[in-house]
C-alpha cells in the first residue's frame, strides 16, 4: 500500500492536436497529510496539471492513482466523489447568489418540484460549525469580503467530502491579516487529517509553509525536494533554470525638487463610494514612489483621477505648477504624464492593431498625423522597427498582430511608447503582473532607468518585493486613505503589513 | 369608471404578448445567451399558430402550433450561439430577417396571398378575456416561482452570472442553455399565437410590428426580474392601449403620431434606466467547456 | 493570405448552398429548377435594360451596407437603417418638390441636406450610446418605427402631392433642378448617375478607415473602448461620430430613390421597401469589406431583378427570392459553423 495519496505519473497534456504542450512526462507524488508546494512561472503548466487532478482537463497519456488505485478522472463531479477538491485563484463562486446556493449548486437537495433551500442552509451551517468556519448561509457572496468568499470556497470542497485540498494561489488576493487566518486553516486541516497541495509562486510563502516542494518549468517537472533543504535561490533557479538575480542594483540619484504633488485628493467609484479619502503625497525628481496595498483600497481609482479617466470630488493635483484635475486625458498625457495601465490588453493596447499601431497607440495624432487629418505610416513603421531594436521586442516583426506576442514582449512595447513620450511622471500600475520572471529584470531596469533620469515615478503594485526593490519611498493604502508613508530603509515587510490592515505604527 | 374598466382590460390584452416574449428572453438572458431575434420567433409563432389552426380547424392546436414553431427558430440560434459560438446579436438579426422573409413566401405558396391569410379559427375567451390572455399571465406568475424556488432555475442563473463556476461543480452549462434559449422561443411563439389566433382571426404581414423589441426593452427596464418584466410591459401596453382611446378623443394629432407613443416611450425608458441596470454577467459571452 | 481566401470562400459558399435550396423548393414546386434559374440569370444581366436594372436596385443597398459595415467598424450594430433611409428620402423629396429657390433646390445641396438629415436620426442613437451607454440595436429598432410612422404622416399630410385630400399618399414630382442625372436613358429604367455616387461613397470610406485619423481612431474604439480612453481618444464622441456617418450614408441611399426617379421622381408609399435592412445582409455577407458590400448588394439586386423575370417566364414567385436571401443571411450567421468544420476536418488528419 503506497504512503502516498496521490501519484500523478508520466502526464502528459497537449492542445490543438499536439502543436501545444503543456504537460510534458510530469510526475508528482504526494504524500499523506503533507503541505506540497507546487511552484513555476506563468504558463509552466501548474495550472494545467491541476486542472487534470480536478477533472477540467483529460490527459493525453499518464495515469493518476489515487490511495494507490488507478483512476480516470471524467470531471469535477468525479472528483468530488473521491474526494479531491480545489480552491481556485479566481473564486468559482455566483457573485448574485447566497452561500448556501453556491454550497449546494450542483447537488441541490429538493423538496418535491422546488429547492430545498432550508436544507441547503441547514448544511452550510453543519459544516461550519465541523471546521470552525464561521458563515452566514444567507449571505449574498459578492456582499463578502475576499478573505470570507475564500472561506466560502473552502467549505465548498469540505461540504462535498475533500480529503485532498488543492489551492491555486490562495494568497494572491488577501491581506497579511487574512493570510496569517488561511495558514491557521491549512494547519487546523492537516490535523483533521487532510493532505494539502497548493500553487504558489510567493517563494518565501513556499518557504513557510510547505512540507515538500516541487518545480515544474516549461511543462516538464524539474525539481522535488523537502523544503528544508530549500532557499529562494535554489527554487528560482529550478524555475528559470539559470541564476536569478533577487535585488536589481538601484542607482544612486540625487533627488531633485518636488515636481508632483497631491493634496486632499477625494474621489468616489462606480458605485458612489470615497474610493480615495483625501490622499496627499508628493513626488520629487529622480524619485519612485511606491503604493502598497492589496487590491480594491483605491489605487485604480487613484490613477484614474491623476491621468483624468475619473473626475475627483476634491482635492488638487499639481505637476510642475499645472493643475491635472479636470482636464482630459489628452491634455495630461501633453502636460507630461505617461501611464503604463495594470491590465496591458484591456487597457493600453487595441489586440487588432499591428505592432506599428500599437507603438504609435495614444501619440498618433502628435508623432504620426500627416496633415490634418491623415497618417504617416511610413514614419510610424520606421519608428516602430527603431523601438523594437532598444526595447528588445520579439519577434522584430511589425506588421504581426498584437495579440500574437507574448505578455512579456506585449508589455515591453507598452512601457517602451510611454517612456518614449515626452514626460516628467510616469505611473505605472502592476508593471510585471503576467509576465515571467525573466523578463521581470529587464521591466525593472526599464523603472530604475527612469529614476535616473530625473523623472517622477509612482509604481502600484500588489507584489510587495517589487515595491520594496524598487522604492524610495513606500506609501500604503487601505480602504482608500494612506495608512503610512515609509522611508525605504525604515521600511519592513511586518510594518507594510500592519499598515495594509489599516493598524497604526508605534510612534518611537 | 365603465372606461376605466375597458382601459384596464386593453392593458391587459396589449401586454400580454409583450409579457409573454420578454419572459421568454429573460429566461434565454439569465443565462447568458442574448436573444435579439424574438421579433422573428414571435412572428413565426404568428403565422404557424394561424396555418395550423386552418388545417387543423382547430385552434387550440394551433396554439401548439406557434410555441413549436417559435421553439424550433430558438433552436437554430441557441446552435449557433451555443455549439458554434457564434456573435449572438447577428445571428438574432438573421432570424428576424429569415422570420420576415419565410412569412411572405410561405403566404404566398400556401394561400396565394400577398398579405395575409384568410380567416383561420380564433382561440375562445372567458369573459370577455381570451384564453391565451389567461395563459400568458399564469406562465409569467410561475416563472417568478420557476426562477427563484427550483433547481433548474438556480442553475440558469449560475450558468448566466458565472458559468465556469457551474462547470466546476459538474452543471452542464450548455445544456441549461439549450433549455433556456428553446424555452425562450416557445414563449416568444405563444404571445405571437395571441396576435393571430387570440386578439384576431388571422396572420397578416409583419404582424408583429416590432413587439418583440419592445419585448426587449421591457426586459432591461425590468432589470432582467419576473416582477420587473411585468411592471414594464404593462406600461408598454398601457401605451398601446391608451393610444386607441386618445385618437377617439383626441382627433386634431395625427393618428402616426399617437402611433409612434410606444416606441418614443421605450426609448426614454432605455435612457433613464441605463446606468442602473446590470445584465447577467455572462450575457453574449460563448462558453468554452474543455471536458 | 491563406486566411484571406478561406474568408471569402464562406459567402460564396453560403450562396451556393442557398442556391441549392432554392432548386429544390422550386423542384418541390413543380418547376424545373435549371429553367427557373435561366430566367433568373438572364432577367438580371443579359441585356442593357437588365443591367440597367440590376446596377439601379443595387444602389441604394450600396449605400446602406457601407452604412452598416462602417458602423460595425466602430463596433456597433446599425439596424437602423430603414428609418435612416426613410428620413433622407423624406427631406429629398421636401425640399426637392416644395422649395422654389434655386439655389436651396438643387441636386448637390440637396444630397449633403439628406445626408445631415441621416447623420441628425442616427446621432440621435449615437448620443443615446454614448452618453447613457443604450444598446444601439434597440434605441436605432425604436427609431426605425418612429420614422416609419413619421413616413406615412408626411405622405398623407404636409407632403401630400395636392394636400390632405388629395388623391394617393405620395409627394408631388421634384423639380428638374433636384434631378440625378440618368445614365442609360435608352433603357429608360431610371438607372442613374446615384450608382456612380455609391462607388465614390465606397472609395470613400475605404479611404477613411485606412489612412486617416479617424479611421485609426474608430478602429480602436470598435476593438477596444477602455484602451482607446486611456489613450486620450474622446470615446463618446467617436461613437456618436461614427453612428451618425453610418446614418448620412444610409440617407442618401434614400434619396437617391427620389432624385434618382425611380418613382418618378415622386416619394411614394413603398418606395423604400426594406433596403435599410437589406444593408444589414449586404454587409454581413460581403464580411464587412466595401469592395465585398459592392459584390454582395449587386448579388441581391440581381436576385430581385431577376426573381421579377422568372416569376413573368414561370410560375415561380418572386417571394423565393426573399428566401434564398434569408437563407444566405442564416448561413453566414453560422460562419463560425463552417470554420469549425473545416477546422475539425484538419485536426483529424
Amino acid at each position: 500500500m503506497s504512503e502516498y495519496i496521490l501519484e500523478m505519473k508520466n502526464i502528459r497534456k497537449t492542445f490543438l492536436g499536439g502543436k501545444v504542450v503543456a504537460n510534458d512526462d510530469i510526475t508528482l507524488k504526494i504524500e499523506k497529510g503533507e503541505k506540497h508546494a507546487i511552484v513555476g512561472e506563468n504558463g509552466a503548466g501548474k495550472s494545467t496539471l491541476m486542472k487534470i487532478l480536478n477533472g477540467l482537463y483529460h490527459p493525453t497519456s499518464g495515469e493518476v492513482y489515487y490511495h494507490g488505485k488507478g483512476v480516470k478522472i471524467e470531471g469535477p463531479g468525479e472528483a468530488a466523489k473521491l474526494g479531491i477538491g480545489m480552491v481556485y485563484q479566481h473564486f468559482m463562486l455566483v457573485p448574485t447568489l447566497s452561500v448556501a446556493e453556491n454550497m449546494v449548486l450542483g447537488v441541490e437537495p429538493k423538496k418535491g418540484l422546488s429547492l430545498d433551500i432550508n436544507t441547503a442552509r441547514e448544511e452550510v451551517k453543519r459544516v461550519s460549525e465541523k471546521y470552525g468556519l464561521a458563515i452566514d448561509p444567507d449571505a449574498i457572496i459578492s456582499d463578502l469580503s475576499v478573505g470570507m468568499q475564500q472561506r466560502v470556497e473552502i467549505l465548498k470542497i469540505l461540504f462535498k467530502g475533500a480529503n485532498l485540498l488543492v489551492f491555486d494561489e490562495p494568497t494572491a488576493v488577501l491581506i497579511p491579516q487574512e493570510v496569517k487566518e488561511l495558514y491557521k486553516i491549512m494547519d487546523n486541516l492537516i490535523a483533521e487529517g487532510k493532505t494539502i497541495i497548493f500553487i504558489s509562486h510567493k517563494l518565501q510563502e513556499v518557504l513557510d509553509i510547505s512540507d515538500n516542494i516541487t518545480v515544474i518549468r516549461r511543462g516538464k517537472d524539474v525539481a522535488n525536494f523537502p523544503t528544508e533543504e530549500a532557499t529562494k535561490e535554489k527554487i528560482a533557479n529550478a524555475m528559470v533554470g539559470r541564476p536569478v538575480l533577487f535585488t536589481t542594483e538601484k542607482p544612486e540619484v540625487e533627488m531633485g525638487r518636488e515636481l508632483v504633488s497631491v493634496n486632499n485628493l477625494l474621489v468616489k467609484n462606480n458605485k458612489g463610494i470615497i474610493a480615495v479619502d483625501e490622499v496627499n503625497f508628493d513626488i520629487r525628481e529622480g524619485e519612485i514612489l511606491g503604493i502598497a496595498g492589496v487590491e480594491g483600497s483605491g489605487q485604480t481609482e487613484l490613477i484614474e483621477a491623476l491621468t483624468g479617466l475619473r473626475k475627483a470630488e476634491a482635492g488638487t493635483v499639481v505637476l510642475e505648477g499645472e493643475a491635472l484635475l479636470g482636464k482630459t486625458p489628452k491634455k495630461i498625457t501633453l502636460e507630461g504624464v505617461a501611464h503604463i495601465p495594470e491590465d496591458r490588453f484591456k487597457r493600453a493596447a487595441v489586440s487588432e492593431f499591428s505592432v506599428r499601431d500599437n507603438f504609435a497607440f495614444g501619440v498618433h495624432k502628435e508623432k504620426y498625423s500627416k496633415n490634418k487629418f491623415m497618417l504617416n505610416f511610413a514614419k510610424m513603421a520606421e519608428e516602430a522597427k527603431h523601438f523594437m531594436e532598444k526595447y528588445d521586442v520579439r519577434p522584430r516583426e511589425i506588421n504581426v498582430g498584437f495579440g500574437r506576442l507574448s505578455g512579456g514582449n506585449q508589455q515591453k512595447v507598452i512601457v517602451a511608447r510611454e517612456l518614449e513620450k515626452e514626460h516628467k511622471f510616469i505611473i505605472i500600475a502592476q508593471p510585471t503582473r503576467g509576465v515571467d520572471i525573466g523578463a521581470i529584470e529587464s521591466i525593472h531596469k526599464m523603472v530604475l532607468e527612469e529614476k535616473e533620469k530625473g523623472k517622477a515615478v509612482l509604481v502600484v503594485s500588489a507584489e510587495l518585493s517589487e515595491i520594496m526593490n524598487l522604492s524610495d519611498r513606500i506609501a500604503v493604502m487601505c480602504g482608500g486613505k494612506i495608512t503610512g508613508i515609509l522611508d525605504r530603509a525604515d521600511a519592513t515587510e511586518e510594518k507594510i503589513g500592519i499598515l495594509m490592515a489599516g493598524g497604526k505604527l508605534d510612534e518611537k | 369608471m365603465h372606461m376605466l374598466i375597458s382601459l384596464l382590460m386593453a392593458t391587459l390584452r396589449q401586454a400580454a404578448p409583450i409579457l409573454i416574449t420578454a419572459i421568454g428572453g429573460m429566461f434565454s438572458e439569465v443565462a447568458g445567451v442574448i436573444n435579439i431575434g424574438l421579433e422573428g420567433m414571435m412572428l413565426m409563432g404568428a403565422f404557424s399558430a394561424a396555418v395550423v389552426s386552418y388545417y387543423t380547424g382547430n385552434a387550440y392546436v394551433g396554439i401548439l402550433g406557434g410555441m413549436i414553431a417559435g421553439g424550433l427558430m430558438a433552436g437554430i440560434h441557441a446552435v449557433l450561439s451555443i455549439k458554434y459560438k457564434g456573435n449572438q446579436t447577428v445571428s438574432g438579426v438573421a432570424i428576424n430577417l429569415f422570420a420576415s422573409g419565410f412569412t411572405v413566401f410561405m403566404l404566398r405558396v400556401l394561400f396565394n396571398q400577398s398579405g395575409n391569410t384568410p380567416t383561420v379559427p380564433k382561440v375562445g375567451t372567458i369573459g370577455n378575456v381570451s384564453i391565451i390572455v389567461i395563459l400568458i399571465y399564469g406562465v409569467a406568475i410561475w416563472s417568478h416561482y420557476f426562477l427563484y424556488k427550483t433547481k433548474t432555475g438556480l442553475r440558469m442563473r449560475a450558468v448566466g452570472e458565472h458559468p465556469l463556476a457551474a462547470d466546476t461543480v459538474g452543471i452542464n452549462v450548455a445544456k441549461v442553455r439549450y433549455f433556456s434559449v428553446i424555452m425562450s422561443g416557445a414563449l416568444a411563439g405563444l404571445g405571437g399565437a395571441y396576435l393571430s389566433i387570440g386578439a384576431l382571426s388571422q396572420f397578416t404581414k409583419e404582424m408583429s410590428a416590432g413587439r418583440g423589441f419592445i419585448a426587449l426593452a421591457a426586459l432591461v427596464f425590468g432589470k432582467w426580474t419576473p416582477k420587473g418584466v411585468l411592471a414594464a410591459s404593462l406600461l408598454f401596453g398601457f401605451a398601446d392601449a391608451g393610444q386607441t382611446l386618445i385618437q377617439q378623443y383626441v382627433d386634431f394629432i395625427p393618428p402616426q403620431f399617437i402611433q409612434m407613443i410606444p416606441y418614443i416611450l421605450t426609448l426614454l425608458a432605455l435612457a433613464g434606466v441605463v446606468g442602473k441596470a446590470v445584465a447577467p454577467s455572462a450575457a453574449g459571452k460563448p462558453y468554452e467547456s474543455n471536458h | 493570405m491563406k486566411n484571406k481566401l478561406k474568408d471569402m470562400m464562406i459567402p460564396v459558399l453560403a450562396v451556393f448552398i442557398a442556391l441549392i435550396i432554392g432548386a429544390g423548393i422550386i423542384g418541390y414546386l413543380g418547376e424545373s429548377p435549371l429553367n427557373a434559374y435561366y430566367y433568373l440569370f438572364t432577367g438580371a444581366f443579359v441585356g442593357q435594360r437588365a443591367i440597367a436594372r440590376t446596377l439601379l436596385e443595387a444602389t441604394p443597398m450600396i449605400f446602406t451596407g457601407l452604412s452598416v459595415l462602417f458602423a460595425f467598424k466602430a463596433g456597433m450594430f446599425n439596424i437602423g437603417g430603414q428609418g435612416q433611409v426613410i428620413m433622407g428620402g423624406l427631406i429629398a423629396a421636401a425640399v426637392g418638390a416644395f422649395v422654389h429657390n434655386a439655389g436651396v433646390n438643387n441636386v448637390f445641396i440637396i444630397l449633403i441636406l439628406s445626408g445631415l438629415a441621416g447623420f441628425a436620426w442616427a446621432a440621435i442613437a449615437g448620443f443615446l450610446k454614448a452618453k447613457l451607454g443604450v444598446h444601439e440595436v434597440i434605441s436605432t429598432i425604436m427609431l426605425n418605427y418612429i420614422a416609419m410612422n413619421f413616413e406615412q404622416y408626411a405622405l398623407n399630410y404636409p407632403l401630400k402631392a395636392g394636400g390632405p385630400s388629395g388623391p394617393s399618399p405620395q409627394t408631388p414630382p421634384v423639380f428638374e433642378s433636384a434631378r440625378l442625372m440618368q445614365l442609360m436613358p435608352q433603357t429608360r429604367e431610371a438607372f442613374n448617375i446615384g450608382f456612380i455616387l455609391a462607388i465614390v461613397a465606397v472609395i470613400v470610406v475605404w479611404f477613411i478607415m485606412e489612412k486617416t485619423i479617424l479611421g485609426y481612431e474608430i478602429k480602436a474604439v470598435g476593438n477596444n473602448p477602455t484602451s482607446a480612453e486611456n489613450a486620450g481618444i474622446n470615446v463618446p464622441w467617436i461613437t456618436a461620430l461614427s453612428l451618425g456617418i453610418a446614418g448620412s450614408l444610409a440617407a442618401l441611399g434614400g434619396a437617391e430613390r427620389i432624385l434618382g426617379g425611380v418613382g418618378q421622381y415622386t416619394y411614394r408609399q413603398g418606395i423604400m421597401a426594406s433596403y435599410g435592412f437589406d444593408g444589414i445582409a449586404v454587409a454581413l455577407l460581403g464580411k464587412n469589406h466595401p469592395v465585398g458590400a459592392v459584390l454582395s448588394a449587386i448579388l441581391f439586386a440581381a436576385l430581385r431583378v431577376g426573381g421579377r423575370s422568372m416569376q413573368f417566364n414561370t410560375s415561380v414567385p418572386s417571394q423565393i427570392v426573399i428566401i434564398l436571401q434569408a437563407i444566405i443571411i442564416l448561413l453566414i450567421a453560422a460562419e463560425n459553423m463552417f470554420k469549425m468544420i473545416l477546422n475539425r476536418k484538419k485536426v483529424s488528419e
